[in-house]
């Protein structure tokens, strides 16, 4: 189980030139619980998920953690929008992250295939990675962050290839894994849906502002923001 | 080099391809010279130009643009001016006249290589760069070490840095210019096929020259199939080294 925490942005500013991408203040999310992050396209989602992460630096702002946990000690996974799978087998895509933090190649070998058959991909093992469609990809993308014991599970768009049938299999393996690890899941969607489905929580940006932020029905139904009622409104059609 | 004078191509072809196997003929030290010096440019090249052209793909840096530019002239250079280049510096009054080394193997083999480097450097920066922000996020989202993060990313480039080889070894071997500036084409010595072809077609020996160019091309044919099912059966990294965390990546967004 992971230690208990929380993470607050900052002011956190995004600028690509002259535009800015992401304007986001005043939010606290806490470990153990999972939140959705929704909005329109171009409302900031993945610069959100790549700052918080480190992959890319902010403009302005910071990141703060409080709690029993330091930052640096802090494991945090991050699957981007484009899932890329190696070109080697399947289960060496998974297991390699298990391999390069030490553990032997036969305990990794066993816990990757463990994480191959929480999201269906078992069956897949030996294939190459260049050889999967995007939803298998984004399955095994998902497999390589289950692997691992993090605290923070920052996931962009994680089921965007995928069927129902696939969607629901991975939700399902994603709440599993945060009430054993007990870890912070954030997980940007388009979808409404898939939001009630899996976050008690929800962040709405828009334009890169974050525009509502409370328990998900209350965001989803009674938006309070003009923005939250324009990106809802195209749901109901 | 070449005795009584038979009436067609295929009758060339013939006597090219016996001369070939004939251990000691001229032809077949001509062809082993011509593998050395390909060989030899090919891998130092390699050795030069591709960690640099990954570095270069790799990293942001200030001038990046400009270097890129001068790869990219520089990957069009004239072979007669990079032969006339290396033969000023290995002539007896130039920098490196001392070493003695102008129409000996070395000064084909330097020449080659200040042709084929920056061939081999522009087009592994090209092809790192176009896969390494896409490996990155993946790889730093994952949490794996820059050294596993950087082995992924060379098996990823595999089939384009194989395919640079092979087209640093074409170069190589086809290159004329250069290699007659500061090789002479030396009896015995220097004179490589290329240089052979040309020497033969000045003398009129059009069918010979012919059937030394038939020659050539199924000495490249060999060697790049050769190449190509070593590379069919490459394999998944392994990495080790330092780790710098124990499990997953680091939160971003720190204080600036």
């Amino acid at each position: 189980m992971s230690a208990r925490f929380s993470i607050t942005v900052n002011s956190l500013r995004k600028d690509y030139g002259k535009r800015t991408v992401l304007d986001a203040d005043g939010l606290t999310i806490e470990s153990g619980r999972a939140y959705a992050l929704v909005g329109p396209n171009g409302s900031g989602k993945s610069t959100f998920l790549k700052v918080l992460s480190g992959v890319m630096d902010q403009t302005s702002g910071s990141v703060d953690v409080s709690g029993d946990v330091e930052r640096d000690a802090l494991a945090v996974g991050y699957m981007p929008q484009k899932s890329y799978v190696f070109g080697f087998s399947v289960l060496k895509n998974v297991s390699m992250v298990l391999e390069d933090r030490g553990v032997n190649r036969e305990e990794a070998q066993t816990r990757a295939l463990k994480a191959l058959s929480e999201v269906g991909m078992e069956t897949f093992a030996e294939t190459r990675g260049s050889g999967l469609s995007g939803g298998e990809a984004q399955r095994v993308a998902l497999a390589r962050m289950l692997v691992q014991d993090l605290d923070v599970l920052l996931l962009d768009e994680p089921t965007a290839s995928m069927d129902i049938a696939g969607t629901l299999l991975v939700e399902e393996a994603l709440e599993r894994y945060r009430e054993r690890t007990g870890c912070l899941l954030v997980v940007a969607t388009h979808a409404p849906s898939q939001a009630r489905r899996i976050a008690a929580d929800t962040v709405m940006l828009a334009l890169g502002r974050i525009v509502e932020f409370g328990p998900t029905e209350r965001v989803l139904s009674n938006p309070e923001s003009p923005e939250g009622q324009e990106f809802l409104s195209y749901w109901s059609v | 080099m070449k005795s009584p004078r038979p009436c067609s191509v295929m009758d060339e072809l013939i006597q090219a391809f016996t001369l070939m196997f004939t251990p000691g003929s001229e032809l077949s030290q001509i062809i082993l010279l011509t593998l050395q010096m390909s060989a030899f440019s090919t891998v130092i090249s390699t050795v030069i130009g591709v960690p640099l052209g990954v570095c270069i793909g790799l990293y942001r840096f200030p001038g990046k643009r400009l270097v890129m530019r001068i790869l990219n002239t520089l990957m069009g250079l004239p072979p007669v001016l990079a032969g006339l280049v290396v033969f000023f510096i290995l002539s007896r009054s130039g920098p490196l006249g001392s070493l003695r080394l102008l129409y000996t193997l070395p000064a084909m083999v330097t020449a080659q290589v200040v042709l084929i480097t920056p061939i081999v450097c522009g087009l592994s920066a090209t092809a790192i760069s176009s896969v390494a922000p896409l490996v990155h996020e993946t790889a730093h989202g994952m949490g794996l070490t820059r050294r596993r993060e950087l082995l992924c990313l060379l098996f990823e480039c595999r089939s384009q840095l194989v395919s640079i080889l092979f087209v640093a070894f074409g170069r190589s071997i086809g290159e004329v210019g250069a290699v007659m500036l500061v090789g002479g084409n030396v009896q015995y010595k220097t004179r490589v096929m290329t240089t052979a072809i040309m020497l033969e077609t000045n003398m009129g020996h059009f069918e010979y020259a012919v059937a030394l160019g038939v020659a050539l091309l199924v000495v490249s044919f060999v060697i790049n199939s050769i190449a190509l099912t070593l590379q069919e059966r490459t394999s998944a990294p392994e990495a080790g080294g330092a780790r710098s965390h124990t499990r997953g990546g680091k939160l971003g967004g720190g204080t600036l």
